[in-house]
């Protein structure tokens, strides 16, 4: 290829590539030229990165998938989880296999003493215990106090105090503050996550659990008297609701003249509602307040929030509100900024006011507020806000625009770790879907359904039972089967005021007609299959059959033109007619005699003119009139149905029989 | 002969070392040698009853072509590091998970090496329920843990019937 040829397909190339991105390339371009014309290049400042920031900001690049399980669980379908049980009980097992892996290494300590990794990483090796024959010294000791080891620091100083090592008193110190903040009892691990997310404690606890004569009072007692050891045991006191000593131990300590840590004087005002009768509460608060700043200290967020708590807790009649606002106002002067805990407080704080719009007004400038922050935990409160905002939003203001904003701030960045737990996160969505169910159309809900459900939140029972209620509202037919395959994976097929809901209004928006529709079909392959699940599962406590559920499966399997599985559920009718609380409809027993005359099933029509004689049907007689009228029958049916109904129903027949020989002669 | 003695795939992997090796020295094997090779070659049975999975049906010699490596990592690799204790550790977690998931795992133990992660995988049979399964997972991807000292993952797969991994009958 000659040079030319060459120098002609580049610029060929060049025009094409031009053409298609003469965007891109008139900023390469403009690139150029400024790096020709600028002459000094200024290098940005460096900026100081962490050791996780890199993972960090990649996380930041994905967000939660909808349509995925949550990543804790093994993508597979078999072992994907969609009811919330098996969400708990999933993601709990595979803990408790992890707690049983952490049992072995435990017991089989010698085991696992090999060094693969270099540097040693310390989680991978067993516990060590230390026993008397060990050299223990302040290290140690410091060692375990920071790694949050109860029992074994305690062990640990005592056998320092038994092999006679001086423990220095920093360490001392650390101990007794690790005792009182832990109450002396062993934590749940840090790794076992699930446990924690799972655990049903919502409660806030107010019974005392303190130990009283515990090692750490007993510490206390031996160390000397002074504001670090009186700030650590008051605080673990209060903690633990010893109100009535910890209290005293303040009053002494502030009597003797000590300066006390910020904490002790939040506390104080958190569990001003146990100490101070209802008229001086917010004088003691107060009172509190300025001890606090006569000893040098700047109220923080805590003290916002132990004052909010304490006002949560007043009387209905008190003027709360006035003081809660004017309080979040006097602290934003000392740039304590509210923390979504102390929005919580808030709200709380005005949930007895009887007004709406004042509810409206709080939880609205509150959002205005916060509306496309991110937060971080700043306050052990913060994660009851969404839970609280949620419920706000379905219980005093029903306003589901007011629900989408608090929504839309929960899923704003990385709000969403502030949820709280499993519980919080089930109910916070119960109230969000409570409130879209009540007041938006059915392609609204159901937008929302499909993307929350099930991956995100699986709804309770009440939730399914109110969603139902509203497809059958608005006449909604095509929705049904689709509804009773959730259920079936909901593991809810086998409750009862699920399935009356279904089955009812599957019946009301059914249409029958001949030949049956396609949607017909559908339902009646829906109750049907209802039927058989329920009839088929091992499970001990089956569902109570009635009369109507069992009647609406029959009328709609007929609907769908099935005689052989009507008759089927009219057999479980008449076998269990003891067991079965209440009877069909007349009209769905009518629909079944027309059924069965036109199948030529006589016994069938036999055992329906029985079953609606025994239930004491007023309008027997019509239903064996029209039997006789269409079917000839033999004359021992015709004794059985006279003694059954009297002689009088052949009356009709006998005339017009006479009428028809009158007619020939 | 000592070669043929440990695992069928490290087997193949030392294979290809060897043959790599043996080259350099200008030293090949015989035709003697090819034709007596055994491993990996499943008997064909007289009514065509034995089932193989789609890796027992391909030969040793299609690895890379047909089939992949039941253990990824790089030790074998110029520079590699610990190819002994690699191959040993790949053995113990192979032991380990047939014996932990007795009776459970239909294909081979796949065994991936990515920095300091190990990645196990493989197809089971849905034999025992989810929880139970949940449970285990837990306890080697622990146990594993503790023994390798590095961050130990599961990556299963299920099947309803142990047919669905058979490739043929020979």
């Amino acid at each position: 290829m000659s040079l030319s040829n060459i120098l002609q397909n580049t610029r060929c190339y060049i025009c094409g590539l031009n053409l298609l991105r003469s965007t891109e390339a008139q900023i390469f371009i403009r690139m150029c030229s400024n790096i020709s014309e600028s002459k000094e290049i200024v290098i940005p400042k460096r900026i100081p990165r962490g050791p996780t920031d890199i993972l960090k900001a990649l996380a930041s690049t994905i967000k939660r998938d909808p349509t995925a399980p949550h990543y804790k669980f093994h993508d597979d379908p078999y072992l994907i989880p969609i009811s919330n049980s098996s969400k708990r009980i999933f993601a709990l097992s595979q803990e408790s296999g992890r707690k049983t892996a952490m049992w072995v290494r435990e017991k089989h300590a010698e085991l696992f003493q090999h060094r693969e990794a270099e540097p040693p990483i310390e989680a991978f090796f067993p516990k060590i215990v230390y026993d008397e024959t060990d050299d223990v010294d302040n290290e140690t000791l410091a060692k375990l106090i920071k790694s949050a080891l109860i029992s074994d620091s305690i062990n640990v100083y005592k056998l320092m105090q038994k092999c006679n090592v001086e423990i220095s008193e920093d360490n001392k110190q650390a101990l007794l503050e690790l005792l009182c903040f832990f109450n002396e009892t062993e934590q749940l691990a840090e790794e076992l996550i699930e446990e924690r997310w799972f655990s049903r404690d919502m409660s806030e606890n107010l019974k005392k659990t303190w130990r009283n004569g515990s090692y750490a009072e007993k510490l206390f007692e031996e160390l000397p008297k002074n504001s670090k050891t009186y700030s650590a045991i008051i605080l673990g006191m209060l903690k633990y609701n010893e109100i009535e000593r910890g209290y005293k131990l303040y009053q002494e300590a502030i009597n003797e003249g000590f300066i006390l840590s910020v904490n002790v004087y939040n506390s104080i005002i958190k569990v001003s509602s146990l100490v101070a009768s209802l008229e001086q509460r917010w004088n003691f608060i107060t009172e509190n307040l300025s001890i606090m700043n006569e000893h040098g200290h700047k109220p923080n967020l805590q003290t916002l929030n132990a004052i909010l708590f304490a006002l949560m807790r007043m009387p209905k009649k008190s003027k709360k509100q006035e003081l809660a606002l004017n309080t979040i106002a006097e602290l934003k002067k000392f740039g304590v900024e509210p923390s979504l805990g102390s929005y919580h407080f808030l709200l709380l704080i005005f949930s007895n006011v009887q007004d709406i719009s004042t509810h409206f007004n709080i939880l609205s400038s509150i959002l205005d507020n916060i509306q496309g922050k991110e937060f971080t935990i700043r306050d052990s409160s913060d994660v009851l806000f969404f839970f609280t905002a949620m419920d706000t939003c379905r219980y005093y203001l029903n306003d589901i625009n007011i629900a989408y904003r608090v929504n839309e701030l929960l899923w704003f960045g990385n709000n969403y770790n502030l949820i709280g737990n499993s519980i919080r996160e089930s109910i916070y969505y119960r109230n969000f879907f409570c409130l879209i169910i009540q007041s938006e159309d059915l392609k609204t809900i159901f937008k929302f359904y499909d993307f929350y459900v099930p991956n995100i939140y699986t709804p309770e029972i009440n939730v399914m039972e109110e969603l139902i209620k509203t497809v059958t509202m608005n006449g909604a037919v095509e929705y049904y089967p689709k509804l009773w395959t959730d259920i079936v994976l909901f593991e809810m097929w086998n409750k009862q005021q699920i399935l009356i809901e279904l089955l009812r209004g599957m019946v009301l928006n059914n249409v029958s007609c001949i030949p049956p529709s396609e949607i017909s079909i559908q339902l009646g392959e829906t109750a049907w299959s209802s039927f058989v699940k329920n009839e088929d599962s091992l499970i001990k406590t089956k569902i109570e059959w009635t009369g109507e559920m069992l009647g609406n499966i029959l009328s709609l399997c007929l609907s769908a033109d099935n005689f052989e599985r009507a008759g089927k559920i009219f057999m479980k009718l008449v076998k269990d007619e003891t067991q079965i609380i209440g009877v069909p409809q007349f009209n769905t027993l009518n629909t079944f005699l027309d059924a069965c005359i036109k199948n030529r099933d006589v016994k069938l029509c036999f055992m329906c003119i029985e079953y609606s004689f025994e239930n004491g049907y007023d309008n027997v007689t019509s239903l064996a009139k029209k039997l006789i009228k269409n079917i000839n029958l033999s004359p021992a049916n015709k004794t059985h149905l006279a003694a059954l109904l009297g002689q009088e129903i052949f009356k009709d027949e006998e005339e017009l029989n006479n009428m028809q020989t009158d007619a020939t002669i | 002969m000592i070669i043929l003695s440990v695992n069928k795939s490290l087997r193949l992997i030392e294979l290809c070392a060897v043959k790599q090796f043996t080259s350099y020295r200008n030293f090949s094997l015989t035709s003697v040698c090819e034709a007596h090779k055994q491993a990996g070659k499943y008997r064909t049975t007289r009514n065509r009853s034995r089932p193989l999975t789609y890796e027992m049906a391909n030969l040793p010699t299609t690895i890379a072509h047909y089939k992949s490596w039941n253990s990824w990592n790089t030790s074998c690799m110029f520079e590699g590091v610990r190819p002994a204790e690699t191959a040993v550790e790949d053995e113990f977690i192979r032991k380990f998970i047939t014996g932990t998931w007795h009776n459970l795992f239909v294909s081979e133990i796949i065994i991936k090496r990515q920095y300091n992660i190990i990645r196990v995988a493989g197809i089971i049979y849905r034999g025992i329920q989810q929880r139970k399964m949940y449970f285990l997972i837990g306890y080697s991807e622990e146990l594993l843990s503790y023994w390798l000292q590095c961050p130990v993952k599961l990556e299963l797969q299920t099947v309803s019937s142990r047919k669905d991994v058979i490739f043929k009958y020979i």
